[in-house]
Formats: C-alpha cells, sequence, structure tokens
C-alpha cells in the first residue's frame, strides 16, 4: 500500500510563498494497492492528482469522503478524469439524514455555482451510503468507515491491505467536551457525554495497531475552539501512542501556518514521543510506502 | 482610487511554488475610494487575507465595506465564509449581485448550509456582522462619492454575469474578470465599461494559443483581452484570472508580447497596489 499526499491544508486553500514546502492544498490523499487506486477527499488536492491519474492510465477509482464541508470536497469539479468517458468513479462516504450522497455533488454543480453539471459529466459516478461502522471492500482492500465528533456527519477511515493498515482520522476534535456530531441516532436518548465517548472509541478503532495513522492537528494549544471539532498535536501524540501507531502523520494545517512553524510543531511533537512512534508533518508530494 | 489585488486566479485556487508571484487566490480586489470608503470586487479566497489586514487596522470597531460580486461561480463567492469580519458584531458589511432566476441572497445562503459549512451563518441576524444583499441591475447607483456601474456581460450560461465601472470623477477603474466575446454585441457593454478609464482588470483566463480550442467556454484570452483595451483607450490594463495551470513564467512570457503598444499591459500580481489618484 502507497501513500501519497495530494493536499494537506485545512479549511481552505492557501496560496502563499510561506506555504510552498507543505502545500496549500485542500485534503486530498490516494491510497495505491496492487488492486487499485482509492482516493481519500475531494480537496484542491484532487485536480493536481487528477491529472496524474490520466498520465498513469488509471479509469477507475473509489472515491472515500469524509464528509461534505466545502475543503473537502470543493476539488471534485477540477478533476479531470470526470471528463473522460472511459473512467467510472465510485464515491463512499457515510450515510447523511437529510442529503442523499449524489446531492451534495449535484448540488455544487449546480449552475449558479458552475458551469458543469453533475449530470453532463462523461466518466461513471457511481455514490454509494454506509452506515456507521460499515465494512466493504475497494481495491481488494479491507475498509471500515466510522463516525466521528465534528460539526455534521464526518467519518474517518481504517484501510487494511494485506497485513498493513492505513488510518484516516482527520477532522475530529478527539477530547473535545462539547458533542459537535449532528444528527445522532435519536433512539434510544443517550446522554451527550455517551455519544462523547462512544465517538472517541470509534476513532480508537479506527486507529488500532495503524502503520501509518493520518491525524487532524488543526490548533495549537492557545487556539483551540471546542466547537470547531478539531484537535492539537498534543491529543495525537497521546492517542497514537496509545493506540500503538507505528507513524502519526499532522495532517489538516491550519490555512495560517507557515512552513517554519509547521517545522517547528514536528519537532515539539517529536520530543514528547515516549517509544517508538515516528512522527511526520504531512506535506504535498509526501509518498509513504507502508 | 486605491486598488489593491488580494486574490488573481480563475476556476480554482493553485496554490504551488511556480504561482506565488502572481498568486494563486480566487479573484479579490479591493478599492479605497478618495473618501474613505471600502468597495471589493468579488469575494474569492483572497477576500480572507483582506480581512486580516482590515483586522489589524481597526475595521472590528466599525468597519463598513461594499462587496460587488460579479457573478455566483466558486471562485466568485468561495471567501465569504472565510472573510472574518463577517462574524463581529460591528461590522457592516453590503453585498451586491445577481442571483438570476433565484434572489442573491438565496445563492448566498446555499453555500453557508450547515453539511457543507461549518461556519455560523451570519446571514441571520443575530450573527455576526450586520449584512445586508442588494440585487444588482444595469442601474448606475453611488456608493459615497463612487458612481458604480454594472453591465450585464457574456460569460456562460445559467448565471447573470456583471461587469462593473468604478467612477469618482477624477479617476476610473473597470473590473470585468469573466467575459467572452462570441460577437460584437458581447463587446458592446464591456467597451462601455472601459472606456478611457484609468485601470482595466479583465480576463485573460487563456493564452491566445490556446484560445481556439476552447473558444464557448466564456472566457478571453490575452490578445482580445489587450484588443479591447486598446479600443476602450486604456490608461493601464491586468491581465486577471488567470488560468490554474498558468505558472509564473507562462504569465510573464503572455506580459512580454505587449512591451511597447502605446499603454501598460501587467500579469495581474496579488498584492500589488495601484494608486489611480492622488487625491
Amino acid at each position: 500500500m502507497k501513500i501519497t499526499f495530494w493536499g494537506v491544508r485545512g479549511s481552505f486553500p492557501v496560496s502563499s510563498p510561506d506555504v510552498i514546502r507543505y502545500g496549500g492544498n485542500t485534503p486530498c490523499i490516494e491510497v495505491q494497492t496492487d488492486d487499485g487506486t482509492i482516493v481519500i477527499d475531494a480537496g484542491t488536492g484532487i485536480r493536481v492528482l487528477g491529472k496524474s491519474l490520466l498520465a498513469r492510465g488509471v479509469s477507475h477509482v473509489d472515491l472515500l469522503l469524509s464528509h461534505a464541508h466545502w475543503d473537502h470536497i470543493q476539488g471534485f469539479p477540477h478533476f479531470e478524469p470526470l471528463f473522460h468517458d472511459d473512467v467510472s468513479i465510485t464515491v463512499h462516504s457515510l450515510r447523511h439524514p437529510r442529503h442523499t450522497l449524489s446531492s451534495i455533488f449535484s448540488e455544487q454543480q449546480q449552475e449558479s455555482f458552475y458551469p458543469v453539471r453533475l449530470e453532463d459529466l462523461k466518466a461513471r459516478i457511481t455514490f454509494v451510503e454506509h452506515d456507521d461502522g460499515e465494512a466493504f471492500e475497494v481495491a481488494g482492500a479491507h475498509v471500515v468507515i466510522r463516525r466521528l465528533n465534528h460539526p455534521g456527519v464526518a467519518g474517518g477511515f481504517r484501510i487494511e491491505f494485506g497485513v498493513r493498515t492505513f488510518s484516516y482520522i482527520s477532522d475530529t476534535d478527539l477530547n473535545g467536551e462539547c458533542l459537535l456530531a449532528s444528527d445522532l441516532p435519536a433512539t434510544p436518548k443517550i446522554e451527550d457525554i455517551d455519544w462523547l465517548r462512544r465517538l472517541r472509541q470509534s476513532a480508537c478503532d479506527l486507529g488500532q495497531s495503524a502503520d501509518l495513522m493520518v491525524c487532524d492537528t488543526f490548533f495549537l494549544p492557545d487556539e483551540y475552539d471546542s466547537t470547531w471539532g478539531h484537535s492539537r498535536p498534543d491529543d495525537f501524540v497521546e492517542f497514537a501512542t496509545e493506540a500503538g501507531a507505528g507513524t502519526m502523520c499532522l495532517f489538516h494545517h491550519r490555512p495560517d501556518r507557515s512552513d517554519d512553524e509547521m517545522d517547528t510543531i514536528v519537532d515539539a511533537c517529536r520530543a514528547k514521543v515516549k517509544g517508538d512512534l515516528r512522527v511526520l508533518g504531512a506535506n504535498e508530494g509526501l509518498e509513504i510506502d507502508l | 482610487m486605491h486598488v489593491k489585488l488580494w486574490g488573481t486566479r480563475g476556476s480554482v485556487p493553485s496554490p504551488t511554488s511556480a504561482t506565488t508571484r502572481y498568486g494563486g487566490n480566487t479573484p479579490c480586489v479591493s478599492v479605497r475610494a478618495a473618501d474613505g470608503k471600502l468597495l471589493i470586487l468579488d469575494a474569492g479566497i483572497g477576500l480572507h487575507w483582506l480581512g486580516g489586514e482590515l483586522l489589524g487596522n481597526g475595521f472590528a470597531e466599525d468597519g463598513e465595506a461594499h462587496v460587488l460580486i460579479t457573478h455566483t461561480h466558486w471562485a466568485h463567492i468561495q471567501g465569504l465564509p472565510f472573510f472574518q469580519p463577517m462574524l463581529i458584531a460591528a461590522c457592516n458589511i453590503h453585498l451586491y449581485g445577481d442571483g438570476g432566476d433565484t434572489p442573491f441572497r438565496e445563492v448566498l445562503l446555499r453555500q453557508m448550509e450547515h453539511a457543507y459549512c461549518p461556519v455560523p451563518n451570519f446571514f441571520e441576524d443575530h450573527i455576526g456582522a450586520t449584512l445586508t444583499t442588494t440585487q444588482l441591475n444595469e442601474s448606475s447607483f453611488r456608493i459615497g462619492a463612487t458612481t458604480i456601474t454594472p453591465r450585464r456581460v457574456n460569460h456562460t450560461p445559467g448565471v447573470p454575469t456583471h461587469g462593473f465601472r468604478l467612477d469618482n470623477g477624477k479617476s476610473s477603474l473597470a473590473y470585468i474578470p469573466d467575459v467572452e466575446y462570441l460577437d460584437d454585441t458581447h463587446r458592446r457593454p464591456a467597451l462601455e465599461l472601459a472606456d478611457g478609464v484609468d485601470l482595466l482588470i479583465h480576463d485573460a483566463h487563456h493564452t491566445s494559443a490556446e484560445y481556439e480550442s476552447r473558444r464557448g467556454c466564456g472566457h478571453c484570452s490575452d490578445d482580445i483581452a489587450v484588443e479591447l483595451a486598446r479600443e476602450a483607450r486604456v490608461g493601464k490594463i491586468l491581465l486577471f484570472h488567470h488560468h490554474p495551470d498558468h505558472d509564473d513564467d507562462v504569465i510573464d512570457g503572455v506580459v512580454s508580447r505587449y512591451a511597447d503598444i502605446g499603454f501598460t499591459v501587467e500579469g495581474a500580481a496579488e498584492r500589488t497596489e495601484h494608486i489611480l489618484d492622488s487625491s
């Protein structure tokens, strides 16, 4: 399993000389297995990935969508393979109680907002909605999707291929005291604290013994806001250590975080690690062969 | 008029090491009029960084801004949720645009839908700034001492697109970031907006070599933009709405073709300032 980072920035794309090493594109990660290509999230990084996939002749991808916030879908209309009739793409995400997965994408491409409608794209697009905790097979890999604590309906993924495991746990407040996930099953009524515990357990299940764990490290401690649904580097150093992860990868960088600040944060994390956990800061172009 | 470019890129932000000089943020231009009024042309991602500068200069106390939106394609509105003054109660933000068959305000509200956008919905009265939305038509109107003239221009079907002329009697600016001229009737409103302006900011999404294969997609090439500027007798033209695949060197190459043509042709570069009058 080979992981390639095409977009690592959170909230919105950032174009600035201060972020060119880590990169300014919003989230997109490519996971290549021996049997196929998985793409996680469709931030603006997917635009550049699309050109690479076409150059490599890849004609089918499974897109795993963590959630529908703009920074995770805004690159989709600019994904060139969609304009090719020999391409097929299957989009997987959590079932949303009020929006079908296809409507999430077709509304983004309404003519008020974009000149090409979803139904006019040449590629064959299939949408598959999953329940919390559901397991499925794509590109020969075993995938599990789980809800996480983030505003709205958001999830993470555990991807197992052969003996290797990759976990994507972005966009969640691991230790937050606010229940931000909405539209949770209403009955039987469960207090917020129980839901927080359950969602935390979901993150643990996704991350257990991962060879590589992509982590939400949006906030520094003095910036932390419990209503946003993002974590701090220290939250994940502790979490990844407890999970027995091999490598943790800082991800979903705050828009105003410069390359130099990122270097400092990565160094500080490494200094805190006790044990064998390896720490990386995700940058555009980073490739990790598991 | 004090003009500053915050976003010059078309379609989608293109953050790479090869786009740092001209910039990768989507369209946003600030215009500080001589009477102090702040006008903002389009609300691409560049708007976020303008917001940071405004807040650094006391905007949170009672800031007022007038945001003129040419059309509602993503690249021209996607900065609104990330414009921090929107969440500050003492700020007054006035949005002008055209939603076509849908009320303008309703189009903007769709961007705030909770499933897509975790930012508090500042269109609700009790959240953040005082907001007004005004449906544009082709009637001129004034903001302080500046007269704004909107004109419908040809872009893509399904979304009404305007260009703007800003004029205060001493200096003038035309902003036409998304336009294609398929016949003379399409050129007429643009020539009217640009007639004799000190500064024209104009669509040059394609290179002239690329244009024929992309004809009908709603955008211009550099040579078409420069020809319109010549005919309108502008003082200076900034080639704008750069294609996301065009790096700094490509844009340099385009601009270098127009070194000695009697007026100034530049590639629109993020964070550059253009002062149109000394008053």
